[in-house]
């Protein structure tokens, strides 16, 4: 029994060691070797960095424009004009009773999170080799300051989103809010989570071989169209259903026009076949990421 | 040996030469399935896995840094010396965690910091006050910390009247001299520091020379690359000399490193390899 106890506490102590946790050394360097070594807790550790590439993301973007912080407004709303005109107007696609320009506002401003979390993070290794190859600190930072800087730039399109909203409901248009309204948080982490587990899985993969990376804006834009962005789900043939619902990202759109319209369609099933697939690929992200971080620099 | 801060131990780095090309995704498979089946790596230098088919893959490959082991203690200024391409920038990026050796451990105990090019991060759009706060976070210190130091940095840089203007209109010395001043502040038990002295004119260089001496006095832990004979004998206490990857001699007193550095290169210089 003891000579067992001690044998454990053993393999303990020679576990701790591999993972680096010696007490007496704070950083152990080796080769890369397993999958699984992920240092979250250093990430944590460079929250600063990241809330200072947010702020650099901020002030940097629109210097040297007189409109500034304007272009955030400006480009989703001559988007949906546009789309109102083309979708709506000349196609005649039908938006299930509610104004074409407040179902066009709602799914670019709610897609484009989701595509910019998505196209920000994807180039993480290649545009910041720069940096990476002078200075070690978590790389993880990076596409999660990504992720944050595009939320504060959805927050403020959100804020366009609702101005939209409340003239076409002051007008007496029939959308009808409902209490899940309180969802919303819970459906831009969502998005934020999986936007950025494809991400960076995307930007682990172009390091050394590039060719996934010229196909990247491309496979977002086929997204969207496989999303009920510019139409709605009812219009999606009986027969193509079934492959709609492989999507992740259409019962999180479905969920939000709900929400705000009163019309959208889900189950239980997608939603968890969503968070299923949302939790399987930041949970392979992170791995692959933090292996290819450790010496990607060799090979870009 | 309590006061060992870093312990470098049978360092291998290993490099593929040439294109990365889709034939180099043939190699990695080879590579991925052998180890998935538990064998050794047919295309690496470090296994010889007796199968002379891989040769000429092998030929491909080449060993920035073999067997390099070495220990260094706390407040030595440890200087280390080589001709170009002999291995020392491998050596500092692997110390500095930006790649991963291909063989070997280092440990360390405390923080450790890089000078290696100074002013990463630093954004041509924001101002020198900007910079530095994002300069010094990716460095790894803390906003307060930086905050505090701030006035410390600035006067250091000689730059206090621009510092509110943005860093694409400042001449090329200044922006140096603020990433040097942003650097040189940095709390990092070891620092390393690769001919970073070559920064600025010569009053600027000598303030530096005396803050390193200043860092090596309070008891920090420096290493120190340079190709600067004199700078090496100036500051540094210990030093080793690598050579095509290899290390070749070390010793407990600069001067004599630096003597049998200066021998070979001689040497080196009559009968080129």
């Amino acid at each position: 029994m003891l000579l067992k106890m001690a044998g454990i506490f053993r393999k303990i102590k020679k576990k701790v060691a591999r993972l680096g946790l010696d007490p007496e050394w704070d950083v152990v360097i080796r080769p890369r070797t397993g999958w699984f070594d992920i240092n979250l807790r250093e990430v944590w550790r460079y929250r600063d960095l990241a809330k200072l590439y947010v702020y650099r993301d901020f002030t940097v973007t629109y210097k040297q424009t007189i409109l500034g912080p304007l272009w955030w407004l400006i480009q989703p709303l001559f988007t949906s004009g546009v789309y109102s005109i083309i979708f709506g107007g000349i196609a005649g696609i039908p938006t299930d009773g509610v104004p074409p320009l407040l179902f066009y506002v709602s799914g670019v401003v709610f897609w484009g999170y989701f595509s910019s979390c998505l196209s920000d993070t994807s180039n993480t290794f290649l545009a910041n080799s720069g940096v990476f190859g002078k200075v070690y600190f978590p790389r993880l930072v990076v596409p999660l300051a990504a992720v944050f800087s595009d939320l504060f730039k959805f927050s403020i399109q959100f804020v366009l989103f609702l101005l939209v909203y409340f003239i076409f409901f002051l007008r007496g248009v029939p959308v009808q809010p409902n209490l899940c309204i309180l969802l919303l948080p819970l459906l831009v982490a969502h998005m934020a989570v999986m936007g950025m587990g494809l991400g960076i899985i995307a930007s682990s993969l172009t390091t050394k071989y590039r060719d996934l990376s010229f196909f990247m804006s491309y496979i977002i834009q086929l997204l969207m169209y496989a999303t009920p962005i510019i139409y709605p789900f009812s219009m999606i043939p009986a027969k193509w259903r079934v492959i709609a619902l492989l999507n992740p990202m259409v019962p999180v759109m479905e969920i939000f026009r709900y929400a705000f319209f009163g019309i959208g369609n889900f189950d239980a099933r997608m939603v968890v076949w969503s968070i299923c697939f949302t939790l399987v690929v930041i949970f392979l992200g992170v791995v692959v990421f933090s292996r290819v971080e450790k010496n990607f620099m060799d090979t870009i | 040996m309590s006061n060992t801060v870093l312990q470098v131990d049978h360092l291998y780095k290993e490099y593929r030469l040439g294109l990365v090309s889709s034939g180099d995704f043939f190699m990695d498979m080879q590579t991925a399935i052998g180890r998935l089946f538990g064998r050794k790596d047919p295309n690496s230098l470090l296994t010889d896995s007796g199968d002379h088919k891989h040769d000429k893959e092998r030929k491909r490959h080449f060993l920035a840094l073999n067997d390099v082991s070495f220990t260094v203690q706390s407040g030595d200024v440890f200087g280390i010396l080589g001709h170009n391409g002999a291995g020392k920038s491998t050596l500092l990026k692997i110390l500095t965690r930006i790649t991963a050796p291909t063989a070997g451990t280092i440990k360390i105990k405390g923080g450790i910091a890089s000078l290696l090019e100074v002013g990463t991060g630093f954004h041509p759009e924001m101002t020198g006050r900007e910079n530095v706060y994002m300069n010094g976070t990716i460095l790894g210190m803390k906003r307060w910390q930086i905050a505090k130091k701030m006035d410390e940095i600035v006067a250091f840089s000689e730059v206090e009247k621009f510092i509110d203007t943005p860093v694409k209109r400042y001449s090329s010395g200044m922006s140096v001299r603020l990433a040097f001043a942003v650097a040189a502040h940095l709390d990092a038990e070891i620092m390393i520091m690769d001919e970073v002295l070559a920064v600025g004119d010569v009053n600027f260089q000598q303030k530096c020379v005396n803050k390193m001496r200043g860092v090596a006095k309070d008891g920090r832990t420096i290493l120190f690359v340079s190709h600067r004979m004199d700078h090496l004998c100036e500051i540094c206490s210990r030093g080793i000399i690598l050579h095509q990857g290899r290390l070749v001699y070390a010793a407990d007193n600069i001067n004599e490193v630096v003597k049998q550095y200066q021998k070979e290169a001689d040497v080196l210089s009559v009968k080129p390899k």
